[in-house]
Formats: C-alpha cells, sequence, structure tokens
C-alpha cells in the first residue's frame, strides 16, 4: 500500500490502512520512544498514545516533508509529554547525580552497534538522555529543547556537553569508538607526572 | 563491525547508529490502538459479557430450581414407600402410628432399604429416623424406641387390666376386660402380641387370666398387688430408657421445628431488574483550583478564573443521554431493599460553534499552567462570531458502571409499592469524544488521552413498583450525578456531568 493510499484510509478511520501505516512505522518509532522510556513497556505505552494521536491527527499533515518526519515529531512530543506527566524528567536533572554516576562495563550488553548505542545512551541519566536525544538524533536546536522541557537554553547546552562526554566515555570503554588522538597525547603528558 | 574513530562526527555517528535501531512492538500496542481508534467495535465483547453472565445466572437459577423438584420426589416416593401415614401432613403434630406400621413394623433392615426416612414424626413403633442421621444411629434409635415402646405399652395394658380388676370382680368379666382392653389397644400392639411382650408381661397377663376361677377379692386382688409390683419396676425402666435416648429428643426437638413458620428463601426475598432510563444531561464547567487562564501572559490577557460558562462564548446545550442495565434486587428487611449490578451509560452534551478545516494551535489549562502548544494542536471547533456558529459537536462519553444501591419501602400497597434511594456507581470511562476547552475559550480539544478513565456516579430516585403477577413494572425519576471531573488529573478545568431522567424497568421474583 503507497503512502497516499494509507493516509486517505487513515483520513477515512480505516483500519487496515491504519493497520498498514503502523506496521510500516511502528518498529523505527518504538526504537524512538525506546530511548526515551525507561523500559520496554514505557516505551509501548508511550508508542501507543503517539499512533492514536497520529490517526486522529492525520487531517493536520499537509504533505510537506515526508511521513515519516511528521509521524516521528508526533511520537517524541508523545515522549516528553509523558515523561512530563510522570515527573521522570524533572526529578532526573540533578547534575551532582549524574556526574557521580558509575558506569560499570557489564551494564553495557554486547550486541549489535545500533543495539549498543542505544543501550549506552538508555544508561546515561534521563535529563541528559533526553536532551541528547533530542539535540543529537532528533534534530532540536537549544532553543526548542528549553521550551519543550520547560529549562533554560543554557541548562540545555550544558546538559547536552555532560551528556555527550559521558556518552563518548561509555562507548570508549565499550570499544564501540576508538579514543581521540588528541585525549591520548593529553594522557601521555600527563603520565610522567 | 566498523569502528567509529572520528570525534568530530561523534553526532553524527549517534544519530546513524539511533537511526537504524528498530524493535518490534508487542500485538498488545496494536489492539489498544485500534480499541482506542474504534470504540464502537468493543460493544461486541461488551454484549458477549453480558450475554455469558446472563447465561450463567440462567443455569444457576435452572440447576437450583431442578434439585429441589428432585428432592420434593424424593421424599414424596420415599413417604409412599414406608406408607408412612400423617409423614406429609405438616398439621398432624401428633404422632398417629398407622395400621400398616403397627402390624408389619419397619425393622432396621427396611430402615436401610429406605435411604431417607423423615422423622419429623415420631412413631410409637420407632421406625422413623433422619435423613442426616448415620444407619447406626437409626438401627439404635429403632432398637431403644421399640424397647420403649413395648414397655409403655405393656404397662398401660396392664394398667388397664388392673383397673378393670377393680371395677369388675368377676373373673369372666375381668377376662373380657383384660381381653377387651389388649383388643381395644389391638391397633397399638398388634406387633407387641406378636412377638414383643416379654415372657413376663404374658405370664401376668396369662396368670391373670387363668387363675380366676372360683374367684374372690383377695385372689382376685393377690395378683394385682403383684403386678403394681411389676408396674413399678417397668416403669423406672421405661425412664430410664426414656432419659437414655437422644435420638428421641432429636425427633421432638424437630417436630417442633418443623411447627415454626417457615422462613422465606433467598429466591423469594431476591429478584431481577431490568431498567433503561432516557435523561436529560447537561455539565457543569468551573476553573479547578489549580487553573492558570493565563499561562503566557504576553499573549493572552487575563481571563476570569471562576465562571467559565460566563466567559465562555461557545453554546452548550443539554441533549439526550441513555443508561441501561441490570441489577439484582435483595430485600434485607420487610421495607429495604439493595441492589447491585451492571450498567451502561451514554453521556452527552453539545457544543454549538464553527468547524474549521484551518486548525490553529491552541492550549490548554493544565494543572502546572505551562504550555502544552505542540502537543495539544488539534482543533475540534472555533467560534469568531458567536450568531454564525452553526456546526454541532457532542461531548460524549461511553461509560459502564456498577451500582450498588439501598432503597427504602414508603408505602406498601397491594398492587403497587413506592420505592426512594440511592446509589454509588463506581464507572470505568472506555471512550467518548471529550472536547476540552482551551484557556483563551475560543477553542476546543478533542483528544481522547485526556478523559479520566474511573470515575464515580451517585444516583437518587424514587420510582413506583407495580405488580402484575409475578412481574413488577417499575418507573420514576433519576438523578444522577459525576462526582469527579471527566478529565484527567492534568487538566486544570473541571467538567462534573449530571442527568435527569425518568427510568422505567421491569423486575421479577426468582
Amino acid at each position: 500500500m503507497t503512502e497516499e493510499l494509507m493516509i486517505a484510509g487513515c483520513l477515512k478511520n480505516n483500519a487496515s490502512a491504519q493497520e498498514a501505516l503502523y506496521n510500516r512505522f511502528s518498529p523505527r518509532m518504538l526504537g524512538v520512544c525506546y530511548r526515551f522510556g525507561k523500559n520496554r513497556e514505557d516505551a509501548e505505552d508511550m508508542l501507543q498514545e503517539g499512533f492514536v494521536k497520529v490517526f486522529t491527527q492525520m487531517f493536520q499533515y499537509r504533505n510537506e516533508g515526508s511521513l515519516e518526519g511528521w509521524i516521528r515529531r508526533i511520537v517524541v512530543h508523545t515522549c516528553i509529554n509523558l515523561l512530563k506527566k510522570n515527573k521522570k524528567f524533572s526529578d532526573s536533572l540533578d547534575i551532582a547525580y549524574a556526574n557521580g554516576m558509575h558506569i560499570r562495563e557489564d551494564m553495557i550488553p554486547s550486541i549489535m552497534q545500533a543495539k549498543q548505542v542505544v543501550e549506552c545512551i538508555r544508561l546515561l541519566p534521563l535529563g541528559y538522555r533526553t536532551v541528547l536525544n533530542l539535540y543529537a538524533i532528533e534534530g532540536f536546536c537549544h532553543k526548542e529543547i528549553s521550551v519543550l522541557l520547560d529549562i533554560e537554553e543554557s541548562t540545555s547546552r550544558s546538559q547536552y556537553t555532560r551528556a555527550k562526554a559521558m556518552l563518548e566515555e561509555i562507548l570508549i570503554r565499550k570499544k564501540i569508538i576508538l579514543k581521540p588522538k588528541e585525549k591520548i597525547v593529553y594522557q601521555a603528558a600527563v603520565a610522567p607526572r | 563491525m566498523e569502528k567509529r574513530i572520528y570525534t568530530d562526527n561523534f553526532e553524527r555517528f549517534v544519530k546513524e547508529s539511533a537511526d537504524d535501531f528498530k524493535m518490534i512492538p508487542s500485538k498488545r500496542v496494536w489492539h489498544s490502538i485500534y480499541n482506542d481508534l474504534h470504540p464502537s467495535r468493543k460493544w461486541p465483547s461488551v454484549l458477549m459479557c453480558l450475554f455469558l453472565l446472563t447465561g450463567v445466572l440462567f443455569v444457576g437459577y435452572v440447576n437450583t430450581t431442578t434439585s429441589n423438584n428432585d428432592l420434593a420426589s424424593i421424599k414424596n416416593t420415599t413417604t409412599d414407600d414406608i406408607n408412612y401415614a400423617g409423614l406429609e401432613n405438616k398439621n398432624n403434630t401428633q404422632p398417629l402410628p398407622s395400621k400398616t406400621n403397627t402390624t408389619t413394623p419397619i425393622n432396621a433392615d427396611d430402615v436401610k432399604s429406605n435411604t431417607i426416612v423423615s422423622l419429623s414424626q415420631p412413631s410409637t413403633n420407632g421406625t422413623n429416623a433422619t435423613s442426616s442421621q448415620s444407619l447406626q444411629d437409626k438401627n439404635e434409635y429403632t432398637s431403644k424406641n421399640k424397647n420403649a415402646t413395648k414397655l409403655f405399652i405393656a404397662v398401660n395394658n396392664i394398667s388397664k387390666s388392673n383397673k378393670k380388676i377393680k371395677t369388675n370382680a368377676t373373673f369372666n368379666k375381668l377376662t373380657t376386660t383384660t381381653k377387651t382392653s389388649i383388643s381395644s389397644n389391638e391397633d397399638d400392639v398388634a406387633a407387641i402380641e406378636n412377638d414383643n411382650l416379654n415372657s413376663s408381661n404374658k405370664d401376668i397377663i396369662d396368670n391373670t387370666i387363668t387363675s380366676n376361677e372360683g374367684i374372690t377379692i383377695e385372689e382376685v386382688l393377690a395378683p394385682k398387688l403383684q403386678n403394681e409390683n411389676k408396674i413399678n419396676s417397668l416403669e423406672k425402666t421405661l425412664a430410664q430408657i426414656q432419659t437414655n435416648k437422644p435420638t428421641e429428643k432429636l425427633a421432638v426437638q424437630d417436630l417442633a421445628n418443623q411447627n415454626k413458620p417457615k422462613k422465606k428463601s433467598w429466591k423469594e426475598k431476591a429478584s431481577m431488574e431490568f431498567y433503561a432510563t432516557p435523561s436529560i444531561g447537561y455539565r457543569t464547567l468551573n476553573a479547578g483550583p489549580k487553573y492558570d487562564a493565563n499561562p503566557f501572559s504576553a499573549n493572552n490577557g487575563p481571563l476570569p478564573t471562576t465562571n467559565l460558562d460566563a466567559t465562555n462564548p461557545m453554546k452548550n446545550n443539554a441533549a439526550l443521554n441513555l443508561e441501561t442495565g441490570f441489577n439484582v434486587a435483595y430485600a434485607s428487611s420487610k421495607r429495604i431493599k439493595l441492589k447491585a449490578g451492571l450498567q451502561l451509560n451514554l453521556t452527552n452534551y453539545g457544543i454549538t460553534g464553527n468547524i474549521t478545516s484551518h486548525p490553529s494551535p491552541t492550549t490548554l489549562a493544565t494543572i502546572n499552567g505551562t504550555t502544552q502548544a505542540i502537543e495539544y494542536t488539534s482543533l475540534s471547533s472555533y467560534i469568531a462570531n458567536n450568531s454564525n456558529a452553526i456546526d454541532k459537536v457532542h461531548n460524549t462519553t461511553y461509560q459502564i458502571s456498577i451500582p450498588l444501591g439501598a432503597y427504602f419501602k414508603l408505602l406498601d400497597k397491594t398492587n403497587f409499592d413506592v420505592f426512594v434511594g440511592g446509589s454509588l456507581q463506581p464507572t470505568y470511562i472506555f471512550g467518548g469524544k471529550p472536547n476540552v476547552i482551551s484557556s483563551d475559550r475560543k477553542y476546543y480539544v478533542n483528544e481522547g488521552s485526556l478523559l479520566r478513565k474511573w470515575n464515580m456516579n451517585t444516583a437518587a430516585e424514587a420510582y413506583i413498583n407495580y405488580k402484575v403477577g409475578d412481574i413488577n413494572f417499575l418507573a420514576g425519576p433519576q438523578f444522577r450525578y459525576q462526582l469527579f471531573s471527566t478529565y484527567n488529573k492534568n487538566i486544570a478545568v473541571t467538567e462534573k456531568l449530571y442527568n435527569i431522567g425518568f427510568k422505567v424497568g421491569v423486575s421479577k421474583s426468582f
């Protein structure tokens, strides 16, 4: 079924068109939700709410940009709203907690790269993770993030910087990426002390 | 696996890796989405549940009726088989041994063969036994009762013979009287005459009869004295046996219980009601305690926060609502009736405005007062000029509830009763189209997730219960009020629904 047919069917509340659209986009959208959610159950709840909104607001889609992008945006907003509703997000912006967090090697599963990276992202504190997800992966700017999360723009920037550093450290320790050269040089320089 | 080295492209690497990540959702997700999008498709399953519930109740009712009939037929068969007079006659409080019983007394073997023998009427030949008694109890009871009866009758006969002796001095008369006495009690003692009277009793009587030739008073009185001694000893024995027979006491108790006024069974107290209540439904719309009418002070001017109706340019209208369901009523006393059941509710009221195909972003007043501008862009209707409002949308919910109520009988007439009462109704909202008013009062946002899933309704009603044979028809006014807001806890606006309707129904006892 083509996208046009699916959209037309969804606008008529046709169940088979809705199912086709769901089957096409739900795996990738669940991946998005999984990055925001606490666990798989949370992610599935987010996906469910997101798709209900997609179908009920389908009339707003104006064929400007890709359908997947539009769906993704709705799903991301649903995730953010659910996090805010459950007060998970605001409670997890404690930087001190995040700095003191210790990432154990055995916490990182050894599976495929995409899954590994996502699991590494999920190891971050919720506040860091959300800002990183929105900025690095979903393409929001810090100003938009500050509006979405009700935080200062500068907070968003600092959260992202810390999140990025922490994620990088995790990925290096897991040997998913190699250490950058400058850091090796830096370590070599300080070693004689 | 490819190892990414470049830190400069770290973000790109993370993005690409994350974008490649997919997960297959469980089927539960699609089913939930489907049910949200097509709430009407839930009706078959709800109807099926109701059908099954009714079926279970019906099967239970039929089985109970059948078992009672079976018990009655067994009882009748047993009483016929043992041909025991007065067993079915509940008014007959005196033990009336029949000729059949006395001439052919039921012994322990007979009791064994008759599995159910009522003890409701104790008999002189001691053949009664309760169905609940063990066979051993039956045998013991039969044996003891037989002995007691034998002794009792023997004493009576001897007493009678002595009385006769007192009044009749001649041997012939005595003989005749004794024989007549025995003969008059033939019904009672025929069996005993055959084999139950012990030899000593027989001897007494025989001696009395045979030793009355050449008669003198002393000679006649001599056996009388002997008999009196015998009587004393026999009466002592009888008293001893009577004190040691609990089963006979049980029989007396059972007899007493049988003559008590019969208690009403639960079936006579319970009834099944089916009803429907068409009503007119409307709502109260208020700013909640945490309502913030002006979350964006730069954009919107301040708005009053108390009476939303006064500042709402939309027209809201009452609309037709419906409740239907069934319940089981139980008369806990002469005037109090308790009810519990299952009820489906359709609540509804109308909003008149202009539906637009050009949605505009709007905000809802949430508890924390922050904007949900992107989240809530779903636009149902808006109004620019109230005089041109032509489109109508309905604010609808579908509910299922369990009414638990108590009713008081105000009037108790021959043909009708009047009840007043109320109920609490825990309610689950399984669907609907809530149109939530925006914080600037210009728009309504149609968003299913804004509905509160669980709520509590109350109802107050009065009705006339008109009796036509086994069936009662009921009709009367009802007022129903929703205790909690229609919307979930994040929405600052509180909307509470109420209905005024007329209930009609039919009820039948089990």
